[in-house]
């Protein structure tokens, strides 16, 4: 009997125990005053002193190489110069707002400056997790941010974020290829019928496919496409349209050459392939293109984006910096941003990290002759002078399954060679029944 | 020769070759990472990988179109390949120690290049620096010394929190008889079945409002729920192969429940427990979704791992860096409680 107790003692402390680590704790009553422990916690939670330090935590520069070179070229001179130590720390955009979260709903805010991907511009201001800097901004004379991602970094007249690191489309190729360009192209000039006569000459000639795209699912192959079907004067993301049907000819006719390389459905990303040499010809993000160009800038060539009837398509691409709401540090938080995008440091940064488009007006007058300053030069021309769209991901339930949509239609079609026009319908209801 | 001692012979051939086979499967992907930690960026993206990375290199200089030329002399094909044509000694060193692992300062290249207003090209052999990822690792981390000490740390309180509650509860489970005991045991594993992911966001905002944010012991309590269940039932099972006439006869001859517990049962309890520590080991050492969110000032390795691998796709020269380093207190603690384990691979023996 005794033993029995004994056991059933044991075992509630266990289920006790388990129950306490599932459950949420009582609310606090609403007119208890603002318990005092807090500012206790508060202490505890941080033990560098908060004001020498600035919590900056990034989606960008997320390539080791790219985050040496913030840190030791970038950061360290503020360091130094303020006497401060900065907290750099990077994470993937879900994380980053799921941190965010519970520093908000916790009232134990660490964070003092973000940087957020576009798509994810409109969670971050709609929760009020990210302070207004209108004013701040209007404060600097000296710079001018592109106003073409405006639509995302605004909302209902403030602004919430700065643009840092813009991303267009480019072509790159590995000079192996170039004997196959097709007779009196110019890669500067490149059409996208003239691109997918080249990726057809390469697979004859080599015996094998040599473009590569993201082949597996969720990644980059929407936005690859966007850009041609802008192109020939699509929306982004259409998929039946006749302007659209157009740019799944292109890509089709590749495919019917089998101009991609074999292990297509297994790359997600053109960086491997390209440095690799498994493929020598891609459309891809200027920033991941200056990657694999300054790996070796003797074997590859960059050029803007192939061009349609309507004119150079590009998805455009930028992360914003922002300053999270109640951060600990916001003098100093305003006292990075206004270092940090000052025109000479934004096309440092650039430079050094892949060729990023420096979204400030006054940072192109710092351009040089380098590769990497050609690599920049080229985004900017796609970027003022092509048909650029930005990722509608709001106005979709789950833009993931969107991307499926049009992943499904580049292993059964585009691979295959054909377009079916029955196919296309089908898959556009598909992303029609997506829509919010 | 007789036909016995030939059959003998040829069990015993084929239990070797089948052990080797084993040995060969397990060690060639150690030794593969391994040997890809050393390789130079250039190298991780050759096709194929090369088995072993290089100790010196051969680097060319010339005049070039832009400046001077880079260019590194390639077995393979028996011939330089072409990597840099520019004027500026900052960016090639840079590009050297980034992309080769070859350390040169900016001064030593322009001396050298000074050579080609006399000649036409500068040969030079070049010693690897074979730690640079680890290097790179560990300066892109900054935090990494401390995130290691702090993650051992967490690991060993989740130790001791399991051990002392789902050990107890173990014990409980084995020796008491009582009603709804085999729905309880079974039900204590459904902590386990949820996925991490869905519950981290509540438990972190818990933990945060009980001030244990960024605090290690938050994180080992995080990790110790999954790890209660698994010691719970690993240890019933262990104390339910230990005889209780063990146990009856110490107290026949004198000794307390407590000293029977600590002397008897205890040490025949060792393997099962070494095996649940080394599974609170695992899940608290590699787990990185909650500590991500969880920390801040006070990140954990893997964190730290994490945000300096996380960008890093491809380059599995930098990968496989971060991935030894992972794995160097993982296998030095399985080496410490080794005998323990092997003892319960052969069951508990009395």
């Amino acid at each position: 009997m005794k033993r029995k107790r004994i056991a059933l003692f044991l075992v509630f402390m266990l289920a006790g125990i388990g129950l306490l680590a599932g459950c949420t704790p009582a609310e606090p009553a609403a007119e208890e005053p603002a318990p005092e422990p807090e500012v206790i916690i508060e202490e505890k939670i941080v033990e560098v002193p908060i004001n020498n330090t600035l919590v900056f935590s990034s989606r960008l520069w997320s390539v080791p190489t790219e985050q040496e070179f913030v840190i030791n070229e970038i950061l360290k001179p503020f360091e130094e110069e303020h006497g401060v130590k900065i907290n750099f720390q990077v994470m993937d955009d879900t994380t980053m707002l799921q941190r965010a979260q519970v520093q908000q709903e916790t009232d134990h805010v660490t964070t003092d400056v973000i940087i957020a991907y576009v798509a994810n511009m409109p969670d971050w201001i709609n929760k009020g997790y990210v302070t207004d800097m209108t004013t701040l901004i209007g404060s600097w004379k000296d710079r001018h941010f592109s106003t073409t991602f405006e639509a995302n970094t605004n909302m209902g007249g403030k602004q919430y974020f700065i643009p840092v690191g813009a991303d267009v489309y480019l072509t790159l190729a590995n000079k192996k290829a170039l004997p196959y360009l097709p007779a009196g192209a110019d890669m500067d000039t490149l059409t996208w019928e003239q691109y997918a006569d080249w990726a057809v000459a390469i697979a004859e000639g080599e015996g094998e496919g040599k473009v590569v795209v993201t082949g597996i699912p969720m990644k980059s192959w929407v936005y690859q496409f966007g850009a041609a079907a802008l192109s020939y004067g699509a929306g982004f993301p259409e998929i039946n349209t006749p302007e659209a049907v157009e740019a799944w000819k292109i890509y089709s006719k590749i495919g019917a050459a089998d101009g991609y390389i074999p292990t297509v459905l297994n790359v997600d990303n053109c960086i491997d392939p390209m440095k690799r040499e498994e493929a020598w010809l891609t459309v891809f993000h200027n920033a991941r293109a200056g990657e694999v160009y300054s790996s070796n800038e003797t074997k590859f060539v960059l050029a803007p984006a192939p061009s349609g009837p309507a004119g150079i398509g590009s998805i455009a691409g930028v992360s914003g910096f922002a300053i999270m709401k109640d951060a600990p540090n916001p003098e100093l938080a305003e006292t990075f941003l206004e270092y940090i995008t000052r025109p000479d440091i934004q096309l440092k940064l650039s430079k050094g990290t892949g060729g990023f488009i420096p979204p400030v007006e006054e940072a192109l007058d710092f351009l040089g002759n380098e590769p990497t300053d050609e690599v920049i030069s080229k985004a900017i021309l796609v970027l003022e002078k092509g048909r650029v769209s930005g990722v509608p991901g709001g106005d979709f339930q789950d833009w993931g399954a969107v991307k499926q949509v049009f992943d499904n239609l580049f292993e059964n079609m585009v691979l295959k060679g054909n377009v079916d026009q029955a196919m296309l319908d089908a898959a556009n209801a598909e992303m029609d029944a997506l829509r919010k | 020769m007789n036909l016995k001692s030939m059959k003998k012979k040829a069990n015993l051939a084929t239990i070797y070759i089948i052990s080797v086979a084993i040995i060969f499967t397990i060690l060639i992907p150690v030794y593969f990472i391994f040997s890809i930690s050393f390789l130079s960026t250039r190298e991780a993206y050759q096709y194929p990988l090369p088995l072993f990375p290089e100790l010196r290199s051969k680097i060319k200089l010339e005049n070039g179109e832009r400046g001077v030329l880079l260019s590194i002399y390639d077995k393979r094909n028996d011939e330089y390949e072409t990597l840099l044509d520019t004027t500026d000694f900052k960016k090639m060193s840079t590009y050297m120690r980034v992309n080769l692992s070859l350390n040169y300062t900016p001064e030593e290249l322009e001396e050298k290049s000074k050579l080609l207003l006399t000649q036409t090209q500068v040969v030079f052999k070049a010693g690897k620096d074979v730690m640079h990822n680890y290097k790179t690792f560990f300066q892109v981390t900054r935090d990494a010394v401390p995130a290691l000490i702090r993650s051992i740390q967490i690991a060993i309180i989740t130790i001791l929190i399991s051990l002392s509650i789902g050990g107890t509860a173990g014990y409980t489970l084995a020796r008491y008889q009582f009603k709804g005991k085999h729905t309880l045991k079974f039900s204590i594993l459904f902590v386990r079945m949820f996925p991490g992911v869905a519950i981290a966001m509540p438990m972190v905002i818990i933990l945060a409002n009980m001030g244990l944010y960024d605090q290690p012991l938050g994180l080992s309590l995080v990790y110790s729920i999954g790890s209660i269940a698994l010691t719970t039932w690993i240890t019933t099972s262990i104390f339910l192969g230990i005889p209780v006439e063990l146990e009856e006869a110490a107290q026949v001859f004198g000794a307390t429940k407590l000293r029977t517990f600590i002397n008897i049962t205890l040490p025949l309890a060792l393997p099962g427990l070494a095996a649940s520590s080394m599974y609170a080991f695992l899940g608290a050492w590699n787990e990185t979704i909650s500590a991500l969110i969880l920390t801040q000032f006070k990140p954990t390795f893997a964190v730290v791992v994490y945000q300096a691998l996380y960008g890093s796709t491809g380059q599995v020269n930098l990968t496989a860096a971060g991935g030894i380093c992972m794995a160097i207190p993982t296998l030095i603690f399985t080496f410490i409680i080794r005998k323990y384990i092997n003892q319960m691979w052969g069951d508990v023996s009395v």
